[in-house]
Protein backbone atom coordinates (compact mmCIF):
# COMPACT_ATOMS: atom_id res chain seq x y z
CA UNK A 1 0.00 0.00 0.00
CA UNK A 2 1.04 3.44 -0.94
CA UNK A 3 1.77 6.21 2.12
CA UNK A 4 0.01 8.99 1.50
CA UNK A 5 1.64 12.08 0.66
CA UNK A 6 0.89 14.13 3.98
CA UNK A 7 2.81 11.02 5.97
CA UNK A 8 5.34 11.58 3.72
CA UNK A 9 5.22 15.26 3.84
CA UNK A 10 5.36 14.72 7.46
CA UNK A 11 8.00 12.59 7.49
CA UNK A 12 10.43 15.19 5.20
CA UNK A 13 9.78 17.53 7.89
CA UNK A 14 10.96 15.50 10.70
CA UNK A 15 14.19 15.17 8.70
CA UNK A 16 13.45 11.44 7.17
CA UNK A 17 15.30 12.02 4.03
CA UNK A 18 14.00 8.62 2.53
CA UNK A 19 10.42 10.26 2.59
CA UNK A 20 11.42 13.14 0.74
CA UNK A 21 13.21 11.03 -1.95
CA UNK A 22 10.01 8.73 -2.15
CA UNK A 23 8.23 12.17 -2.57
CA UNK A 24 10.70 13.08 -5.32
CA UNK A 25 10.33 10.20 -7.46
CA UNK A 26 6.06 10.44 -6.99
CA UNK A 27 6.20 13.36 -8.74
CA UNK A 28 9.21 13.57 -10.99
CA UNK A 29 6.65 12.48 -13.80
CA UNK A 30 4.15 15.10 -13.53
CA UNK A 31 7.67 18.04 -12.94
CA UNK A 32 9.30 16.47 -16.00
CA UNK A 33 6.51 16.58 -18.23
CA UNK A 34 5.67 20.53 -17.00
CA UNK A 35 9.42 21.39 -17.19
CA UNK A 36 10.07 20.04 -20.55
CA UNK A 37 7.53 20.89 -21.45
CA UNK A 38 8.30 24.61 -21.17
CA UNK A 39 11.95 24.56 -21.70
CA UNK A 40 12.16 21.03 -23.78
CA UNK A 41 15.05 18.59 -22.61
CA UNK A 42 18.22 19.10 -21.60
CA UNK A 43 20.52 20.54 -18.84
CA UNK A 44 18.11 24.11 -18.04
CA UNK A 45 15.20 21.74 -17.52
CA UNK A 46 16.98 19.30 -15.04
CA UNK A 47 18.23 22.18 -13.57
CA UNK A 48 14.60 23.90 -12.95
CA UNK A 49 13.58 20.11 -12.08
CA UNK A 50 15.63 19.87 -9.49
CA UNK A 51 15.40 23.43 -8.08
CA UNK A 52 11.59 22.94 -8.16
CA UNK A 53 11.50 19.95 -5.82
CA UNK A 54 14.49 21.86 -3.30
CA UNK A 55 12.11 24.49 -3.33
CA UNK A 56 9.24 22.43 -2.07
CA UNK A 57 12.10 21.31 0.65
CA UNK A 58 12.41 24.17 1.58
CA UNK A 59 8.59 25.58 2.15
CA UNK A 60 7.72 22.19 3.65
CA UNK A 61 7.08 23.73 6.97
CA UNK A 62 4.96 26.23 5.32
CA UNK A 63 3.27 24.10 3.17
CA UNK A 64 -0.62 23.52 4.49
CA UNK A 65 -2.32 21.33 2.02
CA UNK A 66 -4.60 24.12 0.51
CA UNK A 67 -3.66 23.01 -2.77
CA UNK A 68 -2.90 19.74 -3.84
CA UNK A 69 0.67 18.64 -3.73
CA UNK A 70 1.03 17.94 -7.42
CA UNK A 71 -0.85 21.17 -8.52
CA UNK A 72 1.85 23.14 -5.79
CA UNK A 73 4.73 21.48 -7.69
CA UNK A 74 3.77 22.50 -11.20
CA UNK A 75 3.19 26.35 -9.69
CA UNK A 76 6.56 26.24 -8.44
CA UNK A 77 7.54 24.26 -12.03
CA UNK A 78 5.84 26.95 -14.20
CA UNK A 79 7.39 30.08 -12.18
CA UNK A 80 10.93 28.66 -12.48
CA UNK A 81 10.42 27.69 -16.74
CA UNK A 82 9.15 30.90 -17.02
CA UNK A 83 12.00 32.75 -15.10
CA UNK A 84 14.46 30.40 -16.95
CA UNK A 85 12.74 31.11 -20.54
CA UNK A 86 13.61 34.60 -19.54
CA UNK A 87 16.89 34.37 -18.79
CA UNK A 88 17.53 32.56 -21.79
CA UNK A 89 15.77 35.53 -23.79
CA UNK A 90 18.17 37.69 -22.58
CA UNK A 91 20.97 35.36 -23.49
CA UNK A 92 20.18 34.58 -26.87
CA UNK A 93 19.74 37.76 -29.34
CA UNK A 94 17.20 37.37 -31.83
CA UNK A 95 17.22 37.87 -35.21
CA UNK A 96 13.31 37.10 -35.68
CA UNK A 97 11.49 40.36 -33.91
CA UNK A 98 8.94 38.95 -32.29
CA UNK A 99 5.94 40.90 -34.48
CA UNK A 100 7.53 39.24 -37.60
CA UNK A 101 6.89 35.68 -36.14
CA UNK A 102 3.03 36.78 -34.86
CA UNK A 103 2.18 38.13 -37.86
CA UNK A 104 -1.03 37.20 -39.46
CA UNK A 105 -0.28 34.49 -41.99
CA UNK A 106 -3.60 32.85 -44.50
CA UNK A 107 -5.59 30.47 -42.32
CA UNK A 108 -4.24 26.84 -42.52
CA UNK A 109 -6.00 23.46 -42.03
CA UNK A 110 -3.46 20.74 -40.94
CA UNK A 111 -3.23 17.45 -42.48
CA UNK A 112 -2.99 14.88 -39.47
CA UNK A 113 -0.58 11.86 -41.07
CA UNK A 114 -0.20 8.43 -40.28
CA UNK A 115 1.59 5.98 -37.88
CA UNK A 116 4.85 6.18 -39.59
CA UNK A 117 5.04 9.44 -39.18
CA UNK A 118 4.01 9.84 -35.30
CA UNK A 119 7.13 10.39 -33.96
CA UNK A 120 8.49 13.03 -36.60
CA UNK A 121 4.71 14.63 -36.19
CA UNK A 122 5.62 14.85 -32.06
CA UNK A 123 9.07 16.38 -32.73
CA UNK A 124 7.77 18.93 -34.93
CA UNK A 125 4.77 19.74 -32.39
CA UNK A 126 7.41 20.39 -29.67
CA UNK A 127 9.42 22.59 -31.97
CA UNK A 128 6.19 24.46 -32.82
CA UNK A 129 5.51 24.57 -28.98
CA UNK A 130 9.05 25.88 -28.39
CA UNK A 131 8.48 28.81 -30.90
CA UNK A 132 5.32 29.97 -29.07
CA UNK A 133 5.76 32.82 -26.22
CA UNK A 134 6.14 32.10 -22.99
CA UNK A 135 2.70 32.62 -21.72
CA UNK A 136 1.02 30.97 -24.40
CA UNK A 137 3.69 28.35 -23.78
CA UNK A 138 2.80 27.67 -19.97
CA UNK A 139 -1.08 27.07 -21.00
CA UNK A 140 -0.78 25.01 -23.55
CA UNK A 141 2.07 22.71 -21.35
CA UNK A 142 -0.37 23.11 -18.30
CA UNK A 143 -4.08 22.39 -20.51
CA UNK A 144 -2.75 19.98 -23.06
CA UNK A 145 -0.04 18.12 -21.68
CA UNK A 146 -0.43 18.49 -17.65
CA UNK A 147 -4.26 17.97 -18.04
CA UNK A 148 -5.57 20.30 -15.86
CA UNK A 149 -8.70 22.37 -16.30
CA UNK A 150 -8.77 25.83 -18.12
CA UNK A 151 -9.54 27.13 -14.24
CA UNK A 152 -7.27 25.10 -11.96
CA UNK A 153 -4.43 26.66 -15.07
CA UNK A 154 -5.87 30.08 -14.10
CA UNK A 155 -5.48 29.69 -10.39
CA UNK A 156 -1.79 28.08 -10.93
CA UNK A 157 -0.99 31.13 -13.37
CA UNK A 158 -2.74 33.79 -11.15
CA UNK A 159 -4.61 34.92 -14.48
CA UNK A 160 -8.43 35.47 -15.02
CA UNK A 161 -10.22 32.11 -17.09
CA UNK A 162 -10.73 34.02 -20.05
CA UNK A 163 -7.21 34.94 -20.53
CA UNK A 164 -6.19 31.50 -20.06
CA UNK A 165 -8.90 30.46 -23.01
CA UNK A 166 -8.03 33.17 -24.92
CA UNK A 167 -3.89 32.46 -25.23
CA UNK A 168 -4.81 28.96 -25.44
CA UNK A 169 -6.79 29.06 -28.26
CA UNK A 170 -4.30 31.41 -30.29
CA UNK A 171 -1.58 29.12 -29.32
CA UNK A 172 -3.39 26.32 -30.71
CA UNK A 173 -4.16 28.39 -33.97
CA UNK A 174 -0.51 29.31 -33.89
CA UNK A 175 0.56 25.24 -33.58
CA UNK A 176 -1.68 24.26 -35.95
CA UNK A 177 -0.15 26.69 -38.23
CA UNK A 178 3.43 25.84 -37.83
CA UNK A 179 2.09 21.94 -38.27
CA UNK A 180 0.70 23.03 -41.74
CA UNK A 181 3.87 24.99 -42.66
CA UNK A 182 6.22 22.60 -42.03
CA UNK A 183 4.18 19.58 -43.71
CA UNK A 184 4.59 22.19 -46.87
CA UNK A 185 7.85 23.03 -46.78
CA UNK B 1 -16.08 34.04 -29.11
CA UNK B 2 -12.72 32.38 -31.21
CA UNK B 3 -14.00 28.81 -33.39
CA UNK B 4 -10.62 27.48 -31.01
CA UNK B 5 -11.93 29.11 -27.89
CA UNK B 6 -15.55 27.75 -28.49
CA UNK B 7 -13.94 23.83 -29.26
CA UNK B 8 -11.93 23.91 -26.61
CA UNK B 9 -14.89 25.01 -23.80
CA UNK B 10 -16.34 22.50 -26.13
CA UNK B 11 -14.34 19.88 -24.90
CA UNK B 12 -14.17 20.72 -21.48
CA UNK B 13 -17.76 19.89 -21.14
CA UNK B 14 -17.75 24.24 -20.16
CA UNK B 15 -20.56 25.60 -23.02
CA UNK B 16 -24.11 26.10 -21.55
CA UNK B 17 -27.13 23.51 -23.51
CA UNK B 18 -28.05 26.43 -25.94
CA UNK B 19 -24.15 27.25 -27.48
CA UNK B 20 -23.28 23.25 -26.44
CA UNK B 21 -26.17 22.44 -29.00
CA UNK B 22 -24.88 24.97 -31.81
CA UNK B 23 -21.72 23.91 -31.54
CA UNK B 24 -22.83 20.04 -32.01
CA UNK B 25 -25.04 21.16 -35.09
CA UNK B 26 -22.29 23.05 -36.97
CA UNK B 27 -20.05 20.05 -36.15
CA UNK B 28 -22.43 18.66 -38.01
CA UNK B 29 -23.30 20.45 -40.95
CA UNK B 30 -19.40 22.58 -41.20
CA UNK B 31 -16.82 20.36 -42.45
CA UNK B 32 -14.12 23.45 -41.80
CA UNK B 33 -15.19 23.33 -38.30
CA UNK B 34 -15.41 19.96 -37.77
CA UNK B 35 -11.42 19.99 -39.45
CA UNK B 36 -10.92 22.59 -37.11
CA UNK B 37 -12.07 20.38 -34.28
CA UNK B 38 -9.72 17.47 -35.28
CA UNK B 39 -6.70 19.40 -36.10
CA UNK B 40 -7.13 21.17 -32.33
CA UNK B 41 -7.50 16.85 -30.71
CA UNK B 42 -4.77 15.90 -33.30
CA UNK B 43 -2.38 18.40 -31.92
CA UNK B 44 -3.66 17.46 -27.98
CA UNK B 45 -2.66 14.13 -28.61
CA UNK B 46 0.24 14.36 -30.30
CA UNK B 47 1.63 17.12 -27.14
CA UNK B 48 0.34 14.16 -24.66
CA UNK B 49 1.95 11.35 -26.60
CA UNK B 50 5.53 13.46 -27.07
CA UNK B 51 5.17 14.52 -23.06
CA UNK B 52 8.37 13.73 -21.23
CA UNK B 53 7.54 11.11 -18.37
CA UNK B 54 11.12 11.54 -16.26
CA UNK B 55 14.16 13.29 -16.48
CA UNK B 56 17.41 11.23 -16.74
CA UNK B 57 17.63 8.40 -14.71
CA UNK B 58 18.54 8.91 -10.90
CA UNK B 59 17.24 11.94 -10.67
CA UNK B 60 16.05 11.87 -6.94
CA UNK B 61 19.24 10.71 -6.01
CA UNK B 62 20.50 13.83 -7.79
CA UNK B 63 18.01 16.08 -6.25
CA UNK B 64 19.13 14.62 -2.37
CA UNK B 65 22.74 15.65 -3.28
CA UNK B 66 22.15 18.87 -4.16
CA UNK B 67 19.85 19.55 -1.24
CA UNK B 68 23.14 17.96 0.89
CA UNK B 69 25.32 19.72 -0.81
CA UNK B 70 23.33 23.17 -0.07
CA UNK B 71 22.89 22.23 3.98
CA UNK B 72 26.46 21.36 4.18
CA UNK B 73 27.72 24.88 2.40
CA UNK B 74 24.89 26.78 4.49
CA UNK B 75 26.76 25.12 7.59
CA UNK B 76 30.27 25.96 5.86
CA UNK B 77 29.16 29.41 5.49
CA UNK B 78 27.63 29.59 9.42
CA UNK B 79 31.62 28.38 10.48
CA UNK B 80 32.98 31.26 8.18
CA UNK B 81 30.80 33.61 9.62
CA UNK B 82 31.98 32.90 13.13
CA UNK B 83 35.09 32.97 11.88
CA UNK B 84 35.01 36.26 10.31
CA UNK B 85 33.59 37.93 13.43
CA UNK B 86 35.96 36.06 16.16
CA UNK B 87 38.57 37.29 13.86
CA UNK B 88 37.39 40.85 14.39
CA UNK B 89 36.37 40.89 18.12
CA UNK B 90 39.95 39.41 18.99
CA UNK B 91 41.95 42.88 16.98
CA UNK B 92 39.62 45.13 18.68
CA UNK B 93 40.41 43.10 22.58
CA UNK B 94 43.79 43.35 21.49
CA UNK B 95 43.46 46.75 20.35
CA UNK B 96 41.64 47.91 23.52
CA UNK B 97 44.39 46.12 25.87
CA UNK B 98 46.91 47.96 24.14
CA UNK B 99 45.19 51.63 24.51
CA UNK B 100 44.77 50.45 28.27
CA UNK B 101 48.34 49.20 28.78
CA UNK B 102 49.81 52.68 26.59
CA UNK B 103 47.19 54.68 29.17
CA UNK B 104 48.73 52.95 32.37
CA UNK B 105 52.26 52.99 31.53
CA UNK B 106 52.17 56.41 30.47
CA UNK B 107 49.99 57.14 33.72
CA UNK B 108 53.24 55.97 35.41
CA UNK B 109 50.61 53.59 37.74
CA UNK B 110 52.11 53.24 41.16
CA UNK B 111 56.06 52.44 40.03
CA UNK B 112 57.79 48.88 39.80
CA UNK B 113 58.11 47.15 37.02
CA UNK B 114 57.46 47.63 33.41
CA UNK B 115 54.89 44.94 33.71
CA UNK B 116 53.55 46.32 36.43
CA UNK B 117 53.59 49.31 34.92
CA UNK B 118 51.76 48.67 31.70
CA UNK B 119 48.93 46.41 33.69
CA UNK B 120 48.02 49.13 36.43
CA UNK B 121 49.56 47.46 39.15
CA UNK B 122 50.62 49.31 42.24
CA UNK B 123 54.33 47.95 43.56
CA UNK B 124 53.67 45.37 46.04
CA UNK B 125 54.97 47.03 49.26
CA UNK B 126 53.96 47.11 52.55
CA UNK B 127 53.46 50.48 52.55
CA UNK B 128 50.99 50.42 48.71
CA UNK B 129 48.89 47.94 50.35
CA UNK B 130 48.21 49.95 53.63
CA UNK B 131 47.87 52.93 51.22
CA UNK B 132 45.37 50.57 49.06
CA UNK B 133 43.57 49.05 52.25
CA UNK B 134 42.78 52.86 53.28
Amino acid sequence: MSVSDQVLIDRSRAGDERAFRDLVERYEPRVAATVIGMLGPGDEAEDVGQETFIRLYRALDRFRGDSSLGTYLTRIAINLSLTALKKRKRRISRFVSQDETERDRPEASWDPRGELERKDDIRRVRGAVERLAPNHRAVVVLRMIDGYSTREAAEILGVPVGTVMSRLARAMERLEKDMKESDDG
Amino acid sequence: MDDRELLIRYSEGDLPDEELARVEERLNSEPGFRSKRESVEEIATLLRQGAAGSFEPFFAARVVARLRKADSSAAEGMYEALRWIFARVAVACVVVMLAIGAYSALEGGYGGSVVDSVMGLPEATLETALALGG
